[in-house]
């Protein structure tokens, strides 16, 4: 006979009692198992949807608003020897003729052959004609269209320049395409093709280049390369960024090279009209002689007698200017002298426009003394001067310009015509350059040209000098590891394994209690046999060590069984995400992954947490004397003593105390948390006082007079333990089911409060296409045809959009780098506008909002974030830093210093609106509009919006709803905890059944007895019913009024609809599901002949 | 001295927590192998206490214990498994035979701490044997009559060869000519074995056959 022999015996004889706690492991097992398993098949499904939408592309470079010649895809090929292919990248709407609105936030692209080197499709399936497209299989869905179809695509019309320039039209901002369906591309092939890390599939709609190209005005340019795979030594982003060092051209940078030979000058200048800021010192850099140029178009030049010449170049930076001239004076040509009868010495006074906010424009003037005044044969008399402005350059009269400023006509003037006529664009008069720069310079560039001298210099070394000294990385060329970032934020995906512990934590915690006390009943009925192996030498160590190797078999038994209801437990849950839980998820396709390690670990975890709740349970057993082993309760009932209970007393009565402190303090603070905290403390109290009370009932021993109730209750203190183990548990899940139902809100009551997550803001608007102008003005109304939004008292906050990751909640990846909104911070502060949860402490306390107008250093500012992105969407804290990369390839560190409260801004991550366009200066107009609107107005305003802003794709939703879609997510993990926190509690309920069939089990004899003494049957069973009936009740009421206070906050908040009649069904449910059990309980237990029992006794 | 046992007390705390209650009060006795001693006395007196307090599975509130020249009452736990285990036997009133077990196994479960148990299926066999149960030895307790198992349990008690055996009513929940054959069993094992056995007993004809007995009233033994 060796133990294993004996273990082995005893389990066998005992198969009946163990069958229970197997299958009580099981379910903890299985709760494990299955709870990681959704966490893999979530990863798992992460990173396939990365692996599908990005098929071969590992390596991606945006560049946004600046456009690289298309060709230089095949050049980068050459080079690295690896498929590369270039594509026009843009946001569109779509729609059909049936449609009424269209489908906005498209993402357009137009592709070359060279696309389907990334896919496992053949080349023909990507060939395109000129007017077809293929759209993804989720836009066809949404449009309900199929191949051969026609739809109307409207895209952005974007440009070289950017919009937001000076002198820039923005007339005309999109482009309407006429498409027929060629394919619809499915999840397999190209479809869901993505550059953003994000689960679920845009819209996308694929046409060629070429004519996407055209549409645009964009000619052979392109704004995203993909690159495959790279290998070799060196790193592959060096690799790329070397290859563009070697094969790009000025084009590609839209910087142009001409020769001035009859000047014998060089000159530099931009596409994009004014030379960015990061070209202008490397190119002034240059061991050769320079000057900047600044040209820019006057509204007019005004003698003192207020005489004007209309719409006039001036140059600022002339090589030719006479040396001896001051900022404040101004050569003017021959012929506005004559013009304007102007002499040197006299003044002229320059109106012209500079851009406010939002192309809002500003006139401001500036006076000059006239210096001299040059011949029209002069060199300053250069024609060349002048940019090619879009809407000014090559139009062969005045009245044909059609510049970004608002020209009037009546003031052109015949002589004005017939200078254009023969001088063309060339200035009117000559200035300083820092003069000039003064008064025009803007983010887009202080410079319109730089001249060189050619002695030193050809045009061609000069191109190639300025390349080599260019950082790809500063002209938007920063490339992007996206599958590697792709499956990494697939990896550290929202933990649904966590999640989903956390939601089955209480079924766990039920399951394991279960166990524990389903194996201390099974070896309870083995006392006399723990207490002669004791009594023949065994040691308690070596008892328990054998109870505990039944109890590691049984373990292990339910562990295996455990691991295979795990998987199915992991498929209802996933069946769950995909149907009634399908919020939590979005739209994104979970694909069932068990990973064998994930597996063990649960199996594992699931046994080590069964074997301790044994461990727990029978630790005590071992230690018993051999008169309670061998049925003697008197001895246990003896050790109870009086200071045992005063102790007791004391801890429930601390605990209260301090329960009662926080909800004061709670009270005054109007802090949830330490409502949650007294809550807690107070459920805590409950069970200890609870505790105390058993064991005082223990020593009453006081002649009382005897009735039913007090027979009943006194039965409660004879397993104190178990007593306690079952009201504690209902407690418990009475307390969570009540403080997560409560929590479930509804925001709409408070939403018109500024201090609320709406901000007090009516809409959250946003375009496909950016507004450009300011909707608060009646020229930007009139623009957009919102006239009739005057009388209703609207007024619109614009935000510039950063495009980035989503970080909301609605995303399920890991996010480094979410879109980043430009917010007005002085409008936030003056209306009070949001709560802040969290803040840094050197945030300024009565104006966090401008906080944000204060940069750390250069490259370092501050940012805001709403909690749940800062917490889960990013995993950080307040005082942690986000980097991007700048406009200008430079590191942008952003510190986050507040985190907003449940606010409309989840997703983002808001910095200043100077700042941003200090950063991100090619970015124009705004995406995203917040609106305010009285409740009045609310449908009028969204009515005349929709119509008027169709074309831009405007998306328009209350705030109150943008909030309840991010709610959405929460009240559906609460309903998920709600719907396993029920299956807990009918496992409780469960467990409570066993307690009362065990406790009437062991008292068979005594009730025997009370019925051989002539107890009616009916009398029986109320006694026991009183018992346990007390322990359900206790139970019940005890976790409810914890948990009633756990969420005073949240219930007493305005906006809050607490759900009390789901609440209180719960309850009843618990109380009625508890009774039935107990009658049947009862009823089956009292069964049948009671006199064997008694002959027993 | 095999066995002495010297101004042994035991009390335990009322159900008030504070008062005590006194079980046994100055119990003196010594004895030597061979020996077999009977205690008598009405139900509650302290019998069963004091046969615990020397069988180890309990302490006393105050005096001491000597077996075999080791003072019990110094002994640490651990080490006074390993005491009950190697020199003392136990039976019960009831003879508490695992259900799972069969005879044999039953007889051989104090051996299974011991890691010297080469010989003890043959001791067992041969104890069977002498108690008339050699071919009930796979048979399970449920299969045997009570004074069939009552004798298992004496065959238990005496597997490890112990010094002393302790037997706590043995008779008790017998029918009297069972009770007898087993009183006799008892007294000719402690002849055959040499050991010291101490019976607690209502039967003032097990008792007789006893060296010596002793009266337990309220505590205290009367010689």
């Amino acid at each position: 006979m060796t133990y294993f022999q004996f273990i082995r015996k005893s389990m066998l004889f005992n198969w009946r009692s163990h069958l229970l706690v197997l299958l009580a492991a099981a379910v903890g097992t299985t709760i494990l198992v299955g709870s990681l398993i959704v966490g893999d098949s979530v990863r798992y499904s992460m990173q396939q949807i990365t692996l599908n939408r990005l098929g071969d592309v590992n390596y991606a470079i945006e560049t946004g608003d600046r456009y690289f010649q298309a060709g230089l895809a095949n050049a980068l090929a050459d080079t690295l020897h690896k498929p590369v292919t270039s594509m026009l990248h843009i946001r569109g709407l779509v729609k059909t003729n049936l449609s009424k609105s269209p489908v906005g936030d498209v993402q357009v692209y137009g592709i070359q052959s060279s696309f389907s080197k990334f896919w496992t499709v053949s080349d023909s399936a990507i060939k395109i004609g000129f007017d077809e497209a293929i759209i993804n299989n989720r836009l066809a869905t949404k449009l309900g269209v199929q191949v051969g179809d026609e739809i109307l695509v409207r895209v952005e019309k974007t440009g070289v320049i950017p919009t937001d320039a000076p002198l820039i039209q923005d007339t005309d901002r999109s482009v309407a395409l006429r498409l027929t369906i060629h394919a619809i591309a499915d999840a397999h092939g190209f479809g869901e093709f993505n550059l953003r890390t994000n689960q679920v599939p845009p819209y996308n709609l694929f046409v060629a280049h070429d004519l996407l190209a055209t549409k645009l005005d964009l000619s052979d340019r392109a704004n995203v390369l993909l690159f495959a795979e790279l290998h070799g030594e060196s790193d592959p982003l060096d690799q790329i960024q070397n290859a563009i060092k070697q094969q790009w051209t000025l084009a590609d940078v839209s910087l142009t090279i001409r020769h001035l030979e009859n000047k014998h000058e060089i000159e530099l200048s931009s596409d994009r009209i004014f030379i960015e800021p990061q070209v202008e010192p490397v190119a002034e850099a240059l061991p050769l002689a320079s000057h900047g140029l600044f040209t820019y178009l006057t509204n007019s030049l005004t003698n003192k007698h207020g005489q004007s010449t209309p719409y006039s170049f001036v140059c600022a930076g002339s090589s030719y200017l006479p040396a001896n001239m001051s900022d404040e004076e101004i050569s003017v040509s021959s012929w506005l002298a004559d013009d304007l009868k102007l002499k040197p010495g006299q003044q002229l006074t320059l109106a012209y426009y500079v851009l406010g906010p939002q192309k809002r424009l500003l006139e401001q003037q500036r006076t000059f003394r006239v210096h001299d005044i040059y011949t029209m044969n002069s060199n300053l008399a250069d024609s060349t001067l002048m940019p090619s402005f879009p809407g000014i350059a090559g139009s062969n009269s005045c009245r044909d310009w059609d510049p970004g400023i608002p020209i009037d006509l009546d003031k052109i003037r015949d002589k004005d015509e017939a200078y254009w006529n023969t001088y063309r664009g060339t200035p009117k008069a000559h200035i300083t350059l820092a003069a000039g720069q003064a008064m025009w310079g803007n983010r887009f560039g202080d410079l319109t040209a730089i001249r060189y001298s050619d002695d030193k210099t050809s045009p061609a070394t000069l191109g190639s000098d300025i390349l080599d000294r260019l950082n790809p990385a500063a002209m938007g060329f920063v490339p992007q590891p996206v599958k590697d970032n792709g499956l990494q934020a697939g990896v550290h995906a929202v933990d649904f394994g966590q999640l989903f512990l956390s939601l089955s934590f209480f079924i766990l915690v039920a399951a394991l209690i279960l166990t524990g006390m389903l194996f201390v009943f099974s070896i309870e009925t083995r006392a006399e046999e723990i207490g002669t192996l004791y009594a023949m030498g065994f040691s308690s160590k070596s008892i328990t060590r054998m109870l505990l190797g039944e109890g590691l078999l049984l373990a292990l038994s339910g562990g295996i069984i455990g691991a295979v209801l795990g998987v199915l437990y992991n498929e209802a849950l996933l069946l769950g995400l995909r149907t009634i839980w399908r919020e939590a998820v979005g739209d994104t396709v979970l694909l069932l992954h068990v990973v064998p390690m994930t597996l063990a670990i649960g199996f594992v975890s699931g046994l080590v947490a069964s074997m301790l709740a044994m461990w727990l349970a029978i630790r005590k057993l071992a230690r018993k004397t051999i008169s309670e082993l061998h049925g003697s309760e008197r001895a246990a009932l003896l050790t109870t003593s009086k200071r045992r209970v005063n102790i007791s007393y004391l801890i429930a009565g601390l605990t209260g105390v301090l329960a009662i402190a926080l909800l004061l303090i709670g009270g005054i603070g109007q802090n949830a948390g330490l409502f949650f905290g007294a809550g807690t403390l107070l459920l805590v109290a409950s069970q200890f006082a609870l505790y105390a009370w058993l064991l005082a009932r223990t020593l009453k021993t006081a002649d009382e007079t005897v009735t039913l109730n007090r027979v009943g209750m006194m039965a409660m203190t004879r397993r104190r333990g178990r007593s306690l183990a079952t009201a504690g548990l209902l407690a418990c899940g009475v307390f969570l089911v009540v403080a997560v139902g409560a929590n479930r809100q509804d925001i709409g009551r408070r939403a018109n409060v500024r201090s609320s997550g709406t901000g007090g803001f009516t809409f959250w608007a946003e375009t496909t296409i950016p507004i450009t102008r300011d909707l608060n003005t009646e020229d930007g109304r009139a623009k957009y045809g919102l006239e009739t939004l005057d009388s209703l008292h609207v007024s619109f906050m614009p935000l510039r959009l950063r495009e980035g990751d989503d970080a909301s909640c609605l995303n399920l990846n890991r996010i480094s780098q979410p879109k980043i909104l430009g917010v007005n911070p002085v409008v936030f502060d003056s209306l009070h506008a949001f709560t802040f949860a969290t803040r840094t402490e050197d945030i300024n306390a009565e104006h966090p909002w401008l906080t944000l107008k204060s940069p750390y250093a250069d490259d370092v500012i501050p940012g805001i974030a709403d909690q749940t992105v800062i917490q889960w969407g990013l995993g950080k804290v307040v005082g942690d830093t986000l980097h991007y990369t700048d406009e200008n390839g430079r590191t942008l560190n952003i510190r986050l210093v507040g985190g907003l409260a449940n606010s409309i801004f989840q997703g983002n991550v808001l910095i200043d609106q100077k700042l941003f366009e200090q950063y991100f200066p090619s970015i124009s107009g705004s995406n995203v509009l917040i609106v305010d609107t009285s409740l009045a107005n609310e449908s009028k305003v969204a009515d005349e919006l929709a119509f008027a802003l169709q074309d831009y794709g405007l998306n328009l939703q209350t705030t109150v709803e943008r909030l309840q879609a991010f709610h959405t997510i929460e009240n559906t993990y609460l309903s998920i905890f709600l719907m396993l926190g029920g299956f807990g509690l009918i496992i409780g309920v469960f467990g409570f059944g066993i307690v009362a069939a065990r406790n009437i089990w062991e008292r068979r004899s005594e009730l025997a007895l009370l019925k051989a003494t002539g107890f009616p049957s009916r009398t029986i069973f109320r006694l026991i019913l009183i018992e346990h009936r007390a322990l359900l009740i206790i139970g019940v009421i005890t976790g409810a009024i914890s948990a009633a206070i756990a969420v005073l906050p949240s219930v007493l908040a305005p906006g809050v609809k607490v759900p009390i009649i789901m609440i209180a069904l719960i309850l009843l449910e618990i109380v009625g599901i508890g009774l039935i059990v107990l009658v049947v309980v009862t009823h089956r237990t009292l069964k049948g002949d009671l006199v064997p029992a008694l002959r027993k006794e | 001295m095999l066995l002495e046992v010297d101004h042994v007390a035991k009390h335990y705390p009322a159900p008030d927590g504070e008062s005590q209650i006194s079980i046994l009060s100055d119990i003196s006795f010594k004895t030597d192998s061979g020996n077999s001693l009977a205690i008598i006395g009405p139900s509650g007196s302290g019998k069963s206490t004091l046969l615990n307090l020397i069988g180890t599975l309990d302490r006393p509130s105050s005096g001491k214990i000597s077996l075999n020249g080791t003072e019990l009452t110094k002994v640490k736990q651990g080490e006074l498994a390993a005491i009950r285990n190697q020199q003392i036997g136990f039976v019960f009133q009831q003879h508490h035979l695992l259900p799972q077990c069969t005879v044999l196994e039953n007889v051989l479960l104090p051996t299974l701490p011991n890691p010297h148990k080469e010989t003890a299926t043959s001791r067992a066999k041969k104890l069977l044997n002498r108690v008339g149960l050699e071919d009930r030895l796979h048979h399970r307790p449920g299969q045997l009559s009570g004074g069939e198992c009552q004798r298992v349990a004496v065959v238990r008690a005496l597997i490890n060869q112990p010094m002393l055996v302790l037997a706590d009513e043995p008779t008790g929940a017998l029918d009297a000519s069972t009770a007898e054959r087993l009183g006799e069993l008892l007294v000719d094992v402690n002849k055959e074995l040499g050991t010291v056995l101490i019976v607690v007993t209502h039967s003032s004809k097990l008792a007789e056959n006893m060296h010596r007995h002793y009266e337990l009233r309220n505590g205290y033994l009367m010689g």
